[in-house]
């Protein structure tokens, strides 16, 4: 990776991001949309772009990289090509904490369907989850065992939410059934301003672990020897990983495939495991490709739309099915 | 200096061996762990690095003990090979090096001029220079086996305890590294300890044998070790006679 692969990369990210905002059920071309941001107009153009499509541009960037963050971490950690917040059911533990809060309060007597009380059950739904996984990984060291754990705790989850859907009135139901669907927009500027700053947060942890992280791909033993707070490394990764795909879910429901295919694609790039060069290159995918998935996912000039969770899941499998093809196994 | 004192080890109070009494590691030594399959070679090892496993007694570095060390201190003190593979092999021999000198980097881990030179020298100690930016992957088990102890070295550290050097090693690469790692330990006033199978080899080369026998950790000088018939002792077998450390097969008849 030189500078100018750099400049490309970002280049396209930034077009990336004029595209998914200019294109739509209408097409706004880019010179009105120069005078919107500016101020200069004030049409129903003016409203789609401030009020729907801006922030599901930003939405699409923070979703992209938080969850490719929260996918490489989770590789380091279980120095696992397969781990992902989806695969080892972060994510389904999310949905089970938004599922709980949205569908449970008939069950719980009392209702938690503020941004706020979503935003924490879904963090600690993925926290419990993870907690869960870890204690399992102390026991068992072998990778296919601790997979089919996280899809064991993965379809635990889904049980319990079928149960809180049969019970649930048809008003929250279907609430939870377009929640699962994933959608990037229906977010206010304050909402985004919480997840941004809880994944601002994450980025200023992942500083102070970079060096640890490149320590962790030695191994354990080694990377204590080195001189690096196991503990403390662990509960920061986890930390940052429940932070990051517990509140990105929260609201744009489990989207899958970013977690586990980013990293491996800026890997690729890289050919370099350095997480100092490997965490701008995660971002700046992370972010292209959800953007560029939310762009097919708007279907551009037509009246409908897809959820993004399909686009991605469409997107997404068969670029790890060509990693896999392509470097014959997906390795860490 | 490293210092065990009736030390117990083992797991969960079942202890697997002990000492009585200090052993101490001087400066500049080659010592060599000598000891059947099971007695416990690398959970001393481990037990030495880390203070894990240790049950009894106590394991002191300048005369503080072991768990008590800060991490940093401890890490630019001792460092260790481990048996165990559960490395990640997409990384090169370069960067295996470089994130081993995390022990003296910034948070960021940026390397120096002289950690650079220091990485450089390693590499060309040990014949690394080819497989420099070969990922651990394309390695042969030789190789990795070559790269993981210029691995330890490259930590700079007055121990370094190693489990089983000469592990997927030829004949006489298994001499050649011996040989070298003694005149880095003279060269650098460097201690290694480590354990090995090759008996002869390692008796002929060490300065000081620490071996298991009976569950007891004893400490003697190679020549010591050699004169008395502690091999039969720790090896016994109707097949084998041990003389001045080299086994001879007896004729089956």
């Amino acid at each position: 990776m030189k500078v100018k692969h750099y400049i490309f990369l970002i280049s396209l990210l930034l077009l990336l991001f004029v595209a998914d905002v200019a294109l739509g059920s209408i097409y706004i071309s880019v010179e009105e949309l120069w005078a919107i941001v500016l101020g200069n107009s004030d049409s129903t153009n003016h409203y789609i772009i401030t009020q729907l499509r801006l922030p599901r541009a930003v939405m699409a960037v923070l979703t992209g990289a938080g969850l490719a963050i929260a996918g490489m971490l989770m590789q380091t950690m279980f120095r696992n090509p397969l781990a992902g917040p989806f695969v080892l059911g972060i994510s389904s533990g999310a949905g089970l904490g938004v599922a709980i809060s949205i569908m449970g309060s008939s069950l719980l007597g009392f209702s938690l369907i503020t941004g706020f009380g979503l935003i924490a059950s879904s963090i600690l739904g993925s926290l419990a989850v993870f907690l869960l996984i870890i204690l399992i990984s102390l026991r068992i060291k072998d990778t296919m065992g601790l997979l089919i754990i996280g899809l064991m705790v993965g379809s635990l989850s889904s049980a319990v939410v079928g149960i809180l859907q049969y019970f649930s009135p048809s008003e929250q139901l279907r609430r939870y059934v377009f929640w699962g669907l994933g959608s990037l927009g229906n977010l206010t500027w304050n909402e985004l301003a919480i997840i941004a700053s809880l994944i601002l947060l994450s980025l200023i942890g992942l500083l102070l672990i970079i060096k640890p992280l490149n320590a962790l791909l030695l191994g354990e033993t080694y990377a204590r020897s080195l001189g690096i707070n196991l503990k403390q490394t662990r509960w920061i990764i986890i930390a940052i990983t429940c932070l990051l795909a517990g509140s990105i879910t929260a609201f744009a429901g489990p989207i899958a495939f970013i977690g586990l295919a980013v990293p491996h694609i800026a890997r690729m790039l890289l050919s370099s495991m350095d997480h100092k060069k490997l965490i701008p290159l995660v971002i700046i995918i992370g972010a292209s490709l959800l953007l560029a998935c939310d762009i097919v996912a708007q279907l551009p000039f037509s009246n409908y739309s897809l959820p993004i969770n399909a686009v991605t899941s469409l997107v997404g499998a068969p670029l790890v099915i060509w990693l896999i093809v392509k470097k014959r196994y997906l390795r860490f | 200096m490293l210092v065990l004192q009736d030390i117990q080890i083992g797991y969960e109070n079942e202890t697997i061996a002990k000492c009585v009494g200090h052993i101490a590691f001087a400066k500049a030594k080659f010592i060599a762990i000598i000891g059947a399959n099971g007695v416990g070679k690398s959970t001393l090892l481990r037990c030495m690095a880390s203070g894990n496993h240790l049950l009894e007694g106590n394991v002191s570095l300048n005369g503080i003990a072991i768990r008590k060390v800060n991490l940093d201190d401890l890490a630019q003190q001792i460092s260790i090979l481990t048996t165990d593979r559960s490395i990640s092999k997409s990384i090169t021999v370069n960067q295996l090096l470089e994130i081993s000198r995390a022990p003296y980097t910034n948070f960021l881990g940026s390397l120096t001029a002289i950690d650079q030179e220091i990485i450089n020298n390693i590499i060309t100690d040990f014949e690394l220079v080819d497989l420099r930016h070969r990922q651990l992957s394309t390695l042969s088990d030789g190789q990795l086996q070559r790269a993981l102890i210029a691995r330890s070295l490259v930590q700079q550290t007055d121990y370094i305890l190693m489990d089983e050097p000469t592990s997927h090693l030829d004949i006489h690469h298994k001499a050649e590294l011996l040989i070298k790692l003694k005149s880095y330990c003279k060269k650098y006033g460097k201690t290694i300890l480590f354990s090995s199978h090759e008996i002869a080899m390692a008796t002929a080369l060490a300065d000081q044998v620490l071996y298991f026998n009976d569950e007891y950790i004893r400490f003697k000088s190679a020549a010591e070790f050699k004169e008395n018939d502690i091999l039969q002792q720790l090896f016994p077998s109707p097949y084998l006679s041990w003389q001045d450390g080299q086994y001879v097969l007896k004729q089956l008849k």
